[in-house]
C-alpha cells in the first residue's frame, strides 16, 4: 500500500513538472503569434513618429531614489534625454543617508520650491520640494524614508501628468521604450490603465554614459542563467498574458500606470515585498469588481536594462524576497482563483501561477525526496523514472529555446560566442542552479524574520560606468 | 495494451527529436540571421556610397542597375540619403527614383496581396519617397486591409503636400481605430495651414455630433497645427458642441490657435461645464495672455477644484499684472492657493529674484513672504 502510493506520488510529481513546461510552450506559442503581430505594427506602423508628435500623452516618470547616490545623477541625465517629446521626471529621495539630496541639487541647479501637493496616496511626510531651472522638467520630493511603495506613492501624488511610468534609479532606458509602451494607451485611451515593459539583464553589456553601446551574453553563469530566464518570462510568457487580457505582474522596474487608476485603488501597498504584482492584481479586481471595461497589457519593444545579482549571495537575496512578496500576494488574492468573474486571470493565469510558480518549491523539493526513496524501495523502475526525467528535462530545453528563437526579432545577442553561451545555458540550467533557487525559496517559505527583508542588492550603478564593460 | 513505460518511451523519443530539432533551427537561425544582417550592412554602405556619388558628382562613372530596386538595403539607403540632402540633389536623386523605375516596381508589390512584409516595405518605400506618381496608387492604399499601410499611405501624401488627400483622410478620420487616427492627425499636422480649411470644413459639417471622437483628433489638430484661421470654428465648437469632449478639446486648442476674439469666448465659457472645462479654460487664457482674463483667474485662485486652483496660478503668471494677483494670494488663508501661487511664481523665476535680493538687503515685503512659504516644511 505504501510503496503503491509511493509510486503514484512519484508519478504525480514528474507529471506535475510535465504539465508544468506544456503549458508554458502552449503559451510560448500564443506569445510567439502576439509577437509577431506586434513586430508588424512596430515595424512599419511608424510608431517612431510620436516622438515628434504634438499629440502624444504627456508622462511623468517617477523614480523612487534611496542611497543612489554613486550613479544616480548619471542616470537621471540618461533619463532625461529619452526620446519622448514631453515628460517630466519626478524623483523621489527616500529618506536616503547618503547625499543622494545633495548630488542632484548640485548636478540639476534645482531650487527649493513650493507646489501644491495633494496627498491623494498618504505617504510619510515630505521635507522639501526641489525643481530644475533648467531644460529638464525635474521635480525632487525630499521626504522620510518609507520604503519604494511609499516612494513611488509620493511620487504618483506630485506628478503632473496623467500617465506614471514607475521605474528605479538604476536602470538604462531604451530610446523607443517610452514611445512603445505609450502606443498602447493611445491605442485605447479610456480602457487602458497600465502597461508593462521589456526587462533585460545588463550584465556583460557595454554601456557609455549611461546608455547601452552594445548588448552581450554574459560571461559569468549566474547573470546568464537570469538572461535565460528573463528571455522565458518576457518574450514566451508575458505577451500570451497580455494577449488573453490576463496579465498578472507589471514589473516594477517599468510598469506605466495610468495615474487616477492608482490614486482609486489607494496607492502601492506600503512594505509589500512584492509590490508590483500587489498593484497588478489589485487593478485587475477593482475593474472586475465594478464592472468597468479596461484592460493592461504588454508591450514587448518598450525595453529597459538592469543589473542582475552577479553572486549567489545577491541572487540568493533576490529570490527570497520575490518569494515572499509572491506569498503574501497569493494568501491575499485567494478567492481570486476559479472565479468566473475574473476572467481568463481567474480561471487559468493565476491558478497556474500558484500551482507552477508558488506551489512548484514545495513540489520539486519533495520530488527530491520522495523519487529516490520510491527507487529504492523499488516502488518505481529506474529506467521509467529516468525516461521521465529526461522528458521533463526536453520539455524546459525546448521552452528555453522557443524563447532564444523568438528573441532572434530583437537582433541583441547574433554573435557566434552570445549564441554558444545561451545553448549551453540552456542545457545545463537544470543542473545544479535550479535546484539551488528551489532551495531558496523554501528557506523563504519557512525561514524566519530575516527572510522578509529587502535586502541589499550590491548593484554597482549603471549610472555609474564610464566606457566600460559590466563585469558578466 | 500499452504500458506506462512505452507511453513514456515514445513521449520521450518525440521531445528529444523536437528538442533537437529545435536546438538545430536556432543555431541555423541565428547563423542565417548574422549572415543576413552583416551583408545587408555592407550592401546598404555599398549603395549609400553609389547613391553620393550619383548625387554628388556631374558624371558619375559607376551607373546603377535597375535590379537594386528589388534590394531592400537600396531602398533603406535612398530614404536614408533622401532624408538628409536638399535642392538640387533632391532633384537628382528623384530623377534616378526614375531612371530605375523604382516607383513602379514598389506600387506593382502594394498591389499584391501576398507576402504582407514585402507590401508594408513598399508602402514605406512609396511613402518616403513622396513621387507624384504615386499619388493615385496611395489614395488608393487608404483603403487598404492592413493599417500600417493605411498609415504608410496618409504619410507619403502629407510628404507630397498633395491637397486633395486630405478631404480622403479626413472621411476615414471617423472609421478608424485610435492608433490610426492618432497617426492620421500626425500627418494632417504635416499640411500645414493646407489642411485647416477642409479640416474646419469638416466640423462645420456637423461631426462634432456625428463623430465626436473624429471631432476631437481634428480640433486636436487644429491645435497643433496653430493656424488662426481655425479660430472661428474653435470658437463654435466650444460655444455649440453638447459632447463634453469636444469642448474640451476646443477649449485646450483656443490656447494655442489664439486670436483676438478667443479670450472674451473662453471666459463666457469658463463656468458652462465641469472642473475639467475650467481647469482647460484657465490653462488656455494663460496661453492666450489676454489681461481681460484676469479677474476671473483671480477668483479661480479659490475654485473648489485643486487643479483649477493650480492652472489659475499657472495661467495668471504668463498674464501682464497676473504676478502681483499672485503675490497677494501668497497671503491666502487656502493652503493650495498659497502653494499654486508660489510654484507660478517659481517657474517665473521669481524665488531665484527673491533670493537674490534678500542676499542684498533689498528684500520686499513680497519677497520675504515668498521665501518663508518655501523654506516651511
Amino acid at each position: 500500500m505504501i510503496l503503491e502510493t509511493l509510486r503514484w506520488v512519484g508519478f504525480a510529481i514528474l507529471g506535475y513538472f510535465i504539465l508544468m513546461q506544456v503549458f508554458l510552450l502552449v503559451l510560448s506559442l500564443i506569445s510567439a503569434w502576439e509577437l509577431r503581430r506586434i513586430h508588424i505594427t512596430n515595424r512599419f506602423g511608424r510608431v517612431a513618429d510620436m516622438m515628434s508628435s504634438q499629440t502624444s500623452p504627456p508622462i511623468s516618470i517617477v523614480i523612487p531614489a534611496y542611497n543612489e547616490a554613486a550613479g544616480i545623477v548619471e542616470a537621471v541625465r540618461s533619463m532625461s534625454i529619452v526620446g519622448y517629446p514631453r515628460f517630466e521626471l519626478v524623483i523621489v529621495n527616500d529618506g536616503s543617508t547618503d547625499d543622494t539630496l545633495g548630488k542632484l541639487i548640485k548636478a540639476f541647479d534645482l531650487e527649493r520650491v513650493r507646489i501644491p501637493y495633494r496627498p491623494d496616496i498618504p505617504t510619510a511626510p515630505i521635507r522639501a520640494f526641489y525643481r530644475g531651472r533648467g531644460t529638464v522638467d525635474i521635480t525632487l520630493l525630499d521626504k522620510e524614508n518609507a520604503g519604494r511603495a511609499d516612494a513611488l506613492n509620493a511620487g504618483i501624488n506630485a506628478a503632473r501628468f496623467p500617465y506614471a511610468l514607475c521605474t528605479d534609479a538604476d536602470v538604462i532606458l531604451d530610446a523607443g521604450c517610452l514611445v512603445g509602451a505609450m502606443k498602447r494607451f493611445v491605442e485605447d485611451r479610456v480602457r487602458t490603465v497600465a502597461v508593462g515593459g521589456n526587462i533585460r539583464p545588463l550584465n556583460g553589456s557595454t554601456v557609455d554614459l549611461g546608455h547601452l553601446v552594445r548588448a552581450r551574453v554574459p560571461r559569468r553563469i549566474i547573470p546568464r542563467m537570469q538572461l535565460l530566464e528573463y528571455l522565458r518570462t518576457f518574450l514566451a510568457g508575458r505577451p500570451a498574458w497580455s494577449v488573453m487580457g490576463a496579465l498578472p505582474l507589471i514589473s516594477g522596474a517599468f510598469g506605466v500606470w495610468k495615474r487616477s487608476a492608482i490614486i482609486a485603488v489607494g496607492g502601492f501597498t506600503v512594505g509589500h515585498l512584492g509590490e508590483d504584482m500587489d498593484m497588478t492584481l489589485r487593478l485587475h479586481r477593482y475593474h472586475r469588481d465594478r464592472g468597468i471595461p479596461y484592460r493592461m497589457v504588454y508591450e514587448p519593444s518598450a525595453v529597459i536594462w538592469t543589473e542582475v545579482p552577479e553572486t549567489l549571495r545577491v541572487l540568493r537575496r533576490q529570490r527570497m524576497r520575490w518569494h515572499r512578496g509572491l506569498m503574501r500576494i497569493v494568501r491575499d488574492n485567494r478567492s481570486l482563483a476559479f472565479r468566473p468573474r475574473y476572467g481568463t486571470l481567474g480561471m487559468v493565469i493565476w491558478p497556474s501561477m500558484i500551482a507552477f510558480e508558488y506551489l512548484a518549491p514545495i513540489i520539486e523539493a519533495a520530488g527530491w525526496l520522495l523519487i529516490p526513496l520510491a527507487v529504492y524501495l523499488g516502488a518505481i523502475n529506474l529506467s521509467t523514472i529516468g525516461l521521465m526525467l529526461l522528458l521533463a528535462f526536453t520539455a524546459g530545453l525546448i521552452n528555453s529555446l522557443v524563447a532564444l528563437l523568438l528573441d532572434e526579432s530583437y537582433g541583441y545577442f547574433n554573435d557566434a560566442k552570445g549564441t554558444g553561451r545561451l545553448l549551453v545555458m540552456a542545457l545545463i540550467e537544470n543542473f545544479g542552479l535550479r535546484q539551488l533557487t528551489v532551495a531558496w525559496r523554501i528557506r523563504a517559505m519557512f525561514g524566519g524574520r530575516t527572510t522578509h527583508r529587502w535586502g541589499n542588492m550590491e548593484r554597482r550603478g549603471v549610472g555609474n560606468l564610464g566606457r566600460e564593460e559590466l563585469a558578466g | 495494451m500499452v504500458s506506462g513505460s512505452e507511453i513514456a518511451l515514445l513521449s520521450v523519443f518525440v521531445s528529444t527529436i523536437v528538442a533537437s530539432a529545435l536546438l538545430f533551427v536556432v543555431i541555423v537561425v541565428k547563423a542565417v540571421h548574422r549572415r543576413r544582417m552583416r551583408s545587408f550592412e555592407r550592401r546598404y554602405a555599398v549603395y549609400l556610397r553609389l547613391l553620393a556619388q550619383q548625387v554628388a558628382v556631374k558624371n558619375p562613372r559607376r551607373k546603377l542597375d535597375s535590379a537594386v530596386v528589388t534590394d531592400p538595403a537600396f531602398l533603406d539607403a535612398l530614404i536614408d540619403l533622401r532624408q538628409t540632402v536638399k535642392g538640387p540633389e533632391v532633384e537628382k536623386l528623384d530623377g534616378l527614383v526614375d531612371e530605375l523605375g523604382l516607383v513602379a516596381h514598389q506600387e506593382k508589390l502594394l498591389h499584391r496581396r501576398w507576402p504582407p512584409t514585402k507590401r508594408f516595405r513598399a508602402a514605406v518605400a512609396l511613402a518616403e519617397m513622396g513621387d507624384d506618381s504615386s499619388t493615385a496608387t496611395l489614395i488608393t492604399a487608404l483603403e487598404d486591409r492592413h493599417q500600417e499601410i493605411r498609415v504608410q499611405a496618409a504619410r507619403g501624401l502629407a510628404r507630397m503636400g498633395h491637397r486633395p488627400a486630405i478631404d480622403h483622410i479626413l472621411q476615414r478620420l471617423g472609421a478608424e481605430t485610435p492608433w490610426v487616427r492618432a497617426r492620421f492627425g500626425d500627418t494632417l499636422i504635416r499640411f500645414g495651414n493646407a489642411a485647416t480649411e477642409p479640416l474646419v470644413r469638416y466640423l462645420r459639417a456637423g461631426a462634432t455630433l456625428a463623430d465626436p471622437e473624429g471631432a476631437v483628433e481634428v480640433i486636436r489638430i487644429l491645435g497643433a497645427a496653430g493656424d488662426p484661421e481655425a479660430g472661428p470654428a474653435l470658437l463654435d465648437a466650444l460655444l455649440h458642441a453638447t459632447h463634453p469632449e469636444v469642448r474640451l478639446a476646443a477649449t485646450s486648442a483656443l490656447g494655442r490657435v489664439g486670436g483676438p476674439t478667443a479670450a472674451p469666448i473662453v471666459l463666457a465659457a469658463f463656468d458652462t461645464g465641469g472642473w475639467r472645462l475650467r481647469t482647460r479654460a484657465a490653462h488656455a487664457l494663460g496661453e492666450l495672455g489676454d489681461p481681460i482674463a484676469l479677474p476671473r483667474l483671480e477668483r479661480a485662485l479659490s475654485d473648489p477644484d485643486w487643479w483649477v486652483r493650480r492652472n489659475a496660478a499657472s495661467a495668471l503668471a504668463k498674464l501682464p499684472g497676473g504676478t502681483t494677483v499672485l503675490y497677494a494670494c501668497l497671503a491666502s488663508k487656502d493652503a493650495s492657493a498659497r502653494d499654486a501661487a508660489a510654484e507660478a511664481l517659481a517657474a517665473v523665476g521669481a524665488i531665484a529674484e527673491s533670493r537674490r535680493r534678500a542676499e542684498a538687503g533689498l528684500a520686499r515685503t513680497d519677497d520675504l513672504r515668498l521665501l518663508a512659504l518655501v523654506e516651511a516644511t
